[in-house]
């Protein structure tokens, strides 16, 4: 990673403000936040600290209510409702705690999805569908659906989902969240294996495990970062060290 | 691929996988599209039963009496009848050029006739040939009408009505057969065919008997004529000529030609056009009646497209998050809408073609249901309930897509 490389994701001084009748609430406060290309990023904090809102804005599926949001150098305030599905199309991949994998269609019609709004033939969509599915080990699922699959399993096919269109980053909210520590570990070789393959991926976690795999570790607290680093904050470092030993 | 095209796509695929299972919504698209199709066929059947009535009156013939006079004219006082006489259809023939045929027609009520052991009391007219064709007397196969040969030579033959003959004869055959005529023997050239007639005159003319006038007159004697019947030319308006024939009239008989009692009309080609209206007015209202009937199938789809865009909040949402267009989302749902609405028309369609062909097959006996007609489907009966249906599709399906296109996808995705 070059520190002179453009930022894939560039904020400056983003905030979010929820408003209800006449209660404002911020969710994000002037948050400044440069990730470049090659970079695995976790995000922790507690919850309500503004991480999944942070998550969104990254993913232009919500847009700031101040401050400026830049992905791969385009101003994402001033795009359209098409070219902002075009980038989540092309650019993002979501992967998410609960999964979100359409239920009546199989593995492969669920990573199929991206690539139909891509405008792929049907023919090559399924090649490479079928190609995503082995690369996350699934190749032999491939007409299953989703309820016949384990947990684990269907974290997959939504992992080879965000895979499909070859994003610039992949965007994960809590991937683990959801499954037991052993299918979690599983889940984390595959982001390991996708980051060392030059992919760029942000992790959304609870997760110390994960988040210790991550090459750096933003921490956010009521909206704001307050940890930025190679390494975890010192107090989350000790909280996982005594869970660590009591395990 | 455009982005509704992706959405059909994505709807055609997933088509009845998993999602709901709109049977209620298909029947109540069915019955809509069924009730919206016989309202139209009944009132097309309506429509073509008095078409055919009408022209079973001829083709719009005027049919005239003589009046009583009601102003008095040049000396002479009001009150006096006016007769129809041979000299008065002589003298129109020839100083109305627009008439195109023109017969007078004398009349006898409740005539004895027999035939074998069988008898009946009926009206007997004295007709012209040319009666054929004015008031569409028009002879079953092997039959014929009373001809030029018959009148000049008051040959004594009758044509019967398909009533009257049926009382004389029942179901045996009757052509060459003789038929007492007050004690007169008559034969039997011809039974007239089976038709509707919206109007009458004295009666049916299914329920008379028709003889040569020069034969009538040498039974019943030389009297005035009953009533006139006339046609006009192609192109000619029957309106056009009346002030015409009544001033002839006036001129003939010495009477006011502005007073409108001296001289009855009765034009049935007005009667057309006011019947054409009438017919076109209740058609009109079938048909709404019946598309209402469909927008209330319309709304029930509409209505389940919104618990359906409900329901797949969370799907659209995901479907947004990874790049649906908007127009991908809404071609979805008015996609889905249009495949209802397919569906259910087509069972609708098929329903209704399979009901009106039953009701074509059964014979109906009943006076009040032939009046009724039979429920007719036709093209452009089959094109108007399409073009409804798809309007109904399209609004129906229209608020809910737009819904879904509109979905904030963190909100959606957030959807329990």
């Amino acid at each position: 990673m070059s520190s002179g490389e453009r930022p894939l994701i560039h904020m400056e001084a983003v905030t979010k403000v929820y408003q209800s009748g006449t209660i404002e609430f911020a969710a994000l406060r002037s948050v400044d936040l440069d990730i470049r290309p090659g970079e695995m990023v976790a995000v922790i904090g507690p919850s309500g600290s503004g991480k999944s809102t942070l998550m969104n804005m990254m993913g232009c599926l919500d847009t700031p209510t101040g401050g400026t949001y830049e992905f791969d150098g385009r101003d994402v305030a001033r795009l359209t409702p098409t070219e902002l599905a075009d980038l989540r199309n092309r650019s993002i991949g979501f992967v998410f705690q609960s999964f979100h994998l359409l239920p009546y269609a199989t593995a492969c019609e669920n990573v199929e999805m991206p690539l139909l709004f891509a405008g792929m033939p049907a023919r090559k969509r399924r090649e490479r569908a079928l190609e995503m599915l082995a690369r996350v080990g699934l190749a032999e699922r491939a007409g299953h659906l989703p309820t016949q699959l384990s947990g684990g399993e269907m974290q997959r096919v939504a992992v080879a989902r965000a895979l499909a269109n070859e994003p610039r980053v992949i965007l994960a909210d809590e991937p683990t969240g959801n499954l037991d520590s052993r299918t979690g570990l599983g889940i984390l070789d595959l982001f390991a294996e996708i980051w060392r393959g030059g992919g760029t991926i942000v992790l959304i976690t609870h997760d110390m495990r994960l988040a210790r795999t991550c090459t750096r570790k933003l921490k956010i607290e009521d909206g704001r970062i307050v940890h930025d680093g190679a390494s975890l904050p010192a107090g989350d470092e000790e909280i996982e060290s005594s869970i660590a030993a009591g395990r | 691929m455009k982005p509704w095209m992706q959405g059909l796509s994505l709807m055609w695929h997933f088509l009845g996988r998993g999602r709901s299972r709109p049977a209620s919504i298909l029947l109540a698209v069915a019955w809509g599209t069924l009730s919206m199709m016989l309202l139209l066929g009944f009132g097309e059947g309506l429509k073509i039963r008095m078409m055919q009535g009408r022209a079973g009156l001829g083709e719009n013939p005027v049919i005239l009496w003589g009046g009583t006079t009601t102003r008095p004219w040049q000396g002479m006082k009001a009150g006096r009848s006016v007769p129809l006489t041979e000299d008065d259809v002589n003298a129109l023939r020839r100083e109305v050029p627009e008439i195109d045929d023109i017969a007078g027609e004398r009349v006898r009520w409740a005539v004895d006739m027999r035939s074998g052991t069988k008898s009946a009391s009926a009206r007997v007219t004295g007709v012209m040939p040319c009666f054929e064709r004015i008031r569409a007397h028009h002879p079953e196969r092997g039959g014929r009408f009373v001809n030029d040969v018959d009148q000049a030579t008051a040959r004594r033959v009758v044509f019967l009505g398909p009533n009257l003959k049926d009382r004389l004869f029942g179901s045996a055959q009757a052509i060459g057969q003789t038929v007492l005529l007050r004690g007169v023997p008559f034969t039997v050239v011809g039974i007239m065919i089976e038709k509707q007639q919206n109007g009458t005159y004295g009666g049916p003319d299914a329920d008379k008997a028709s003889i040569p006038l020069s034969a009538f007159e040498s039974i019943f004697g030389k009297t005035e004529y009953n009533n006139v019947v006339y046609t006009v030319q192609p192109g000619i308006r029957t309106k056009e000529i009346e002030p015409k024939v009544r001033e002839i009239f006036a001129r003939r008989h010495g009477f006011d030609p502005q007073d409108e009692a001296g001289l009855w009309f009765w034009d049935t080609a007005e009667n057309d056009v006011e019947t054409r209206k009438i017919m076109n007015g209740v058609e009109a209202f079938l048909g709404m009646v019946g598309a209402m009937t469909l927008l209330v199938a319309g709304v029930g789809l509409a209505n389940m497209l919104f618990v359906m865009v409900q329901r797949r909040t969370r799907e659209i949402g995901l479907q947004m998050a990874v790049g649906a267009h908007r127009a991908a989302v809404s071609a979805q749902v008015v996609g889905e809408s249009l495949i209802l609405a397919a569906i259910g028309g087509y069972l609708g369609i098929g329903l209704a073609w399979l009901i009106c062909e039953l009701i074509q097959r059964v014979p109906i006996k009943s006076e009040g249901l032939q009046f009724l007609g039979k429920p007719t489907l036709s093209i452009p009966l089959g094109i108007v309930t399409v073009v409804v249906l798809i309007g109904v599709a399209c609004l129906a399906g229209s608020l809910p897509a737009r819904r879904a296109a509109r979905l904030n996808p963190v909100e959606a995705l957030r959807h329990e």
